[in-house]
């Protein structure tokens, strides 16, 4: 052999041994994106990676209108990364549509008596699970006690028994506008399904898909047309605000110009730490004369069925969503509710804000709440439902609208 | 001497080019004209499936796709002659009718500096109708208040203001360096002659300025066929589809729809109709 051959093949082997050492130390690294801040992630990284030493999960944070669309660039080609997403629980039925989500039924048993019904049943599709619930939601109604003290309104009772209707609740609105608010009315989404939903069903109109078949939409009928007046009007007459987005109208509450706000849980840190802010929380309210019905579903925790770590990746979805300390410390970092129940005493009674909200809550998640119909076509549902939502905000005439809504659905619907 | 002799060999020299053009081309057929292939390929296809002209006939049957092509060729017949004429006006300031002309010329590149997203952003807060600060300086000036975003009638005309913010300076950048270039002794020959400011804009500094001008006008057509971030931001193509430009219904149909097919059928119109109007203006702006 001659020398530089030598030299040559011993460097090989030195390199081989050291890539060898570098095998045997490294970690699996698991990619998550989600679009929760990075420190909502911290607590339950940590504990997991203490856990499994032997894995290290890196987050990243996207924002939420960019998350679907992320997802979908990034694993619609067979992409291996990110192993772990979080999946937005109404877009499960596409997702699984698409290929996208691994199959986790063989997790669900310890799910049942564990977590909220209603968050396994929007993680499910006929019968499998599909990712692993992480939060609920629901929602509540603030009101500034100064405004509607100065309007001589009275103060909302917190009893679900004693709940506000919408037309009294815009009718209190005026009164307040009258002494001084500058809204009368705002509502968190403002032009999301997720919060006009309890509208529509409560005014007895559905969901918007039809009960016998999840591809036809149900759109044109008289409680969409009353519950879409009614937020027409909303705006019409100045009661709420047009031509602010989503992520404005929790400051319209915040900083006193708001008497009501229907908004979530995740806002109650944001207001009790707003200096001279005084605000009470009653339950969301409903129509004359129908259903109570309020919003819920959040996040669930999926994992790419392409990823080269699937083993992993569905230990630590497992271990944030069940583990009774993994899901107590995703609970700790998270702004909304738990979808485990064991937990949910323990977060409302450490955190809780507002005496009795907890209870409030608890209550909506086993009466009233509802979630959004599980349909492969939810995501052009959203897409064409929201540009509707935002046309009457602006003063489209709501029956008009609504029928542009069902046709445009319609032939969307007929791409699937 | 060397050099030359060695490149003389007719075959050599013409390797030596090709090689020489290898890297260039390969960029340009991986980045240009393999993506603009496949999307074409993929015009003709639902998922996965070839179906014709399926993608193309469903478009221009959907009143949403039709209305977004209107929408985009409305804007773009308003927004680029007016885009381009203010640049224009305000280079000729820069040139020589105004005091501390760096000065303005930094001040009217500094939207250049900051992303469309965040000037969107800041821009929608100040169109809101009730609070922002557009209708509170309408208001104290004694005109009524505006609903801009929220108007079918006055949304593009908010967006064309915002995307002029932005592309007046830049474009009046470049229509700058290109005054510059007239040679001052022509100007000075036309004043002798007893030409106004006028003839002289008129018969020189525009004759002039043909090819600074097409290029601006070709590369600001293009970017405002490609308009995209403040749609996106502000209004999601309403109220009522007014904003709907077309590249918000591509990327709705690529990212959100997942519905590659119509997606690469819509691009192969935008890039169709795109080249026609391009062809066009360098014809009519081409040195004669």
């Amino acid at each position: 052999m001659k020398p530089l051959a030598k030299v040559s093949s011993v460097t090989l082997v030195a390199l081989g041994a050291l890539s060898f050492a570098g095998v045997a130390s490294a970690q699996t690294v698991l990619q998550f994106v989600g679009p929760e801040q990075p420190s909502a992630m911290e607590p339950v990284i940590a504990a997991f990676e203490a856990a499994h030493p032997d894995i290290q999960v890196e987050y990243e944070s996207v924002p939420f209108n960019d998350l679907n669309n992320i997802i979908q660039a990034r694993l619609s080609d067979g992409g291996t990364t990110p192993d772990i997403y979080t999946a937005d629980q109404p877009r499960i039925a596409a997702l699984v549509d698409r290929g996208l989500l691994a199959d986790l039924s063989d997790q669900a048993d310890g799910l049942t008596g564990v977590m909220w019904p209603a968050a396994v049943e929007a993680s499910s599709i006929d019968g499998q699970l599909y990712a692993m619930p992480i939060s609920t939601s629901s929602q509540l109604l603030y009101y500034n006690i100064d405004l509607l003290e100065a309007a001589g309104i009275p103060l909302p009772s917190m009893d679900p028994e004693g709940r506000m209707t919408w037309e009294a609740l815009a009718e209190a609105g005026a009164a307040a506008q009258a002494e001084g608010a500058q809204y009368g009315v705002v509502l968190d989404q403002i032009n999301r399904y997720y919060q006009l939903q309890p509208l529509m069903e409560s005014a007895g109109g559905g969901s918007g898909v039809s009960p016998n078949d999840p591809l036809v939409p149900d759109l044109v009928n008289d409680g969409w047309l009353r519950a879409m007046t009614y937020y027409h009007d909303l705006f019409d007459s100045g009661l709420g605000p047009r031509g602010v987005p989503v992520e404005q109208t929790p400051d319209l509450f915040a900083n006193g110009q708001t008497a009501f706000f229907v908004g979530g849980p995740w806002w109650l840190p944001r207001m009790t730490g707003t200096d001279g802010l005084r605000f009470g929380i009653a339950p969301h309210p409903y129509f004359d004369g129908g259903e109570v019905v309020t919003p819920t579903g959040a996040w669930s925790w999926g994992v790419n069925p392409n990823s080269e770590h699937l083993e992993e990746a569905v230990t630590f979805v497992s271990f944030a969503s069940t583990d009774p300390v993994g899901s107590l410390e995703t609970a700790r970092g998270f702004p909304i509710p738990p979808a485990n129940m064991a937990v949910f005493d323990t977060y409302y009674s450490e955190g809780q804000e507002v005496e009795g909200v907890g209870e409030l809550i608890l209550h909506e998640l086993t009466e009233t709440a509802r979630i959004r119909p599980p349909t492969r076509g939810y995501i052009q549902f959203e897409q064409i439902l929201g540009q509707a939502f935002e046309d009457i905000r602006n003063g489209a005439d709501p029956a008009t609208a609504l029928e542009q809504a069902q046709s445009q659905l319609e032939r969307a619907w007929s791409r699937l | 001497m060397f050099g030359i002799r060695r490149f003389r060999p007719a075959g050599g020299q013409a390797v030596t080019a090709i090689l020489f053009l290898v890297p260039a081309l390969l960029v340009l057929v991986a980045f240009r004209l393999w993506p603009a292939a496949l999307s074409v390929a993929g015009s003709f296809q639902h998922n996965g499936e070839w179906v014709g002209l399926d993608n193309y006939i469903f478009l221009f049957q959907s009143d949403t796709a039709v209305q977004s092509l209107i929408v985009t060729l409305i804007y773009n017949v308003i927004i680029n002659p007016v885009q381009i004429a203010i640049a224009f006006a305000l280079a000729l300031l820069l040139v020589d009718k105004i005091v501390a002309p760096s000065v303005w010329r930094s001040l009217l590149l500094i939207p250049v500096g900051i992303p469309l997203a965040v000037s969107s952003v800041v821009w929608g807060i100040a169109f809101r109708p009730d609070d922002g600060a557009i209708n509170a300086i309408l208001m104290a000036l004694g005109f009524p208040a505006q609903p801009w975003l929220t108007s079918p009638d006055q949304a593009l005309l908010a967006i064309m203001i915002l995307v002029s913010w932005v592309g007046v300076g830049y474009w009046a950048f470049f229509l700058t360096a290109g005054l510059k270039d007239i040679p001052s002794s022509l100007l000075e020959a036309a004043r002798i002659d007893g030409a106004t400011y006028w003839q002289a804009l008129r018969y020189i500094v525009i004759p002039l300025m043909k090819r600074p001008l097409a290029f601006v006008l070709v590369a600001n057509t293009v970017s405002n066929f490609l308009l995209f971030p403040p749609i996106r931001i502000l209004t999601a193509g309403g109220p009522s589809g007014s904003t709907n430009l077309i590249m918000h219904e591509v990327f709705l149909n690529a990212f959100t729809y997942d519905d590659q097919g119509l997606a690469s059928a819509e691009m192969v119109i935008l890039i169709a109709v795109l080249l026609l109007v391009v062809s066009l203006q360098f014809r009519f702006l081409r040195d004669r």
